[in-house]
């Protein structure tokens, strides 16, 4: 059983007890894509919703990121029909702008987009809002803890 | 642009504006809150925005945190981050109000702050204009209290048109025995940058 933990930018995967984890999510959206009947699952950690074309760190973004996660867990055997997805952050931590312009809510918009089109139904979502939030996931139960300064611990 | 890159002189320019804002800051909080802050020589760093988060290593520490935008010859953002156990003590000061009064951090309290962090990031603001020329005023400022690096996170995260680098000044300030120490990062956009470092440098070749 590890605890494996997702940095800005990171894509990794988790197996049979492993505990995925993000921690000081502002306005990056974390995707956690999982088998709905096994127990492996990966966890992106994205920063900006969209790759620009000369860019290469793709797990930064969120299109290309959830791309290569969708990927490596077919290449680790999971069937795309068995895939579930859960994500969260997102937030606007200061009101500066507009709504449904903040990076934050670009982030959010750009996930769904995607999930949707790759016909991936999320599950389960803590999103939005003005808060951070740090995120453990735990493969086996597929269970998500979000823990907050503003609303405490969520299990979603 | 690493602070090794910067030149002799804008190094010292540098050192001599942060001293004149944190000064102004001083006196400016003195006022306002009616008790003595002391001052030591602050500490600034240029560093690339990347890094910042790294460099405060505040990581899930509770933070409080004004944000605003500078417009004018200085096109950034300001970020002053406020030692988030000292607020109500500051606020009971700013208020006059006898200390441990305030216990919550409501719509009242959260303007306090705000001007407060409106007053700091101004003095370094009139320190710029008063060095080197550069005229420039704050927006309305926004306010934050959560992690670090959710709040760090964010502001990198929105800067798109802003440049790779950014000041970050770190003010250690007491009142009496109490730590009232700031950070305060400046994330000029690029062209912005520029015009400050050469400003920096002519500043300094010209006295």
């Amino acid at each position: 059983m590890a605890y494996i933990n997702v940095e800005m930018g990171q894509l990794k995967i988790g197996k049979n007890e492993d505990i995925l984890t993000a921690y000081g999510i502002g306005s990056c959206v974390v995707v956690i894509c999982y088998d709905r009947f096994n127990p492996i699952a990966g966890m992106l950690h994205g920063i900006l919703p969209e790759k620009p074309a000369k860019k290469n760190n793709e797990n930064r973004y969120i299109n290309s990121g959830i791309e290569n996660l969708i990927k490596i867990l077919l290449a680790n055997g999971v069937s795309i029909k068995n895939i579930d997805a859960k994500i969260f952050g997102g937030a606007s931590m200061f009101d500066i702008r507009a709504s449904g312009n903040t990076i934050g809510e670009r982030n959010i918009n750009m996930a769904k987009e995607i999930l949707k089109k790759k016909q991936i139904k999320i599950i389960g979502e803590d999103t939005g809002s003005n808060y951070g939030r740090n995120i453990e996931f735990s493969v086996l139960t597929k269970i998500a803890f979000v823990k907050s300064f503003a609303k405490g611990i969520k299990q979603i | 642009m690493q602070n090794e890159k910067l030149s002799d002189s804008q190094r010292d320019a540098l050192k001599e504006l942060s001293n004149i804002g944190a000064g102004s800051a001083a006196t400016a909080l003195s006022q306002l809150l009616g008790k003595d802050i002391k001052l030591n020589v602050p500490e600034v760093t240029i560093i690339p925005i990347e890094k910042v988060n790294e460099k405060i290593a505040k990581h899930q520490q509770i933070i409080a945190a004004v944000y605003l935008r500078i417009y004018g010859e200085i096109q950034a953002r300001a970020l002053l981050i406020l030692p988030q156990d000292k607020i109500f003590y500051i606020i009971d000061l700013l208020t006059k109000k006898k200390l441990g009064t305030t216990k919550e951090f409501g719509e009242i309290e959260q303007s306090a702050i705000k001007e407060i962090g409106n007053i700091i990031i101004s003095s370094y603001l009139n320190a710029l204009a008063k060095f080197i020329g550069l005229n420039s005023v704050p927006s309305v400022p926004a306010l934050a209290v959560d992690m670090a690096d959710a709040i760090i996170q964010t502001i990198s995260a929105e800067l798109a048109e802003v440049g790779p680098d950014a000041f970050l000044i770190e003010n250690e300030m007491t009142e009496e025995e109490n730590d009232l120490s700031t950070t305060l990062l400046i994330l000029p956009e690029m062209a912005s940058m520029k015009k400050i470092l050469k400003a920096l440098n002519d500043t300094i070749k010209g006295s």
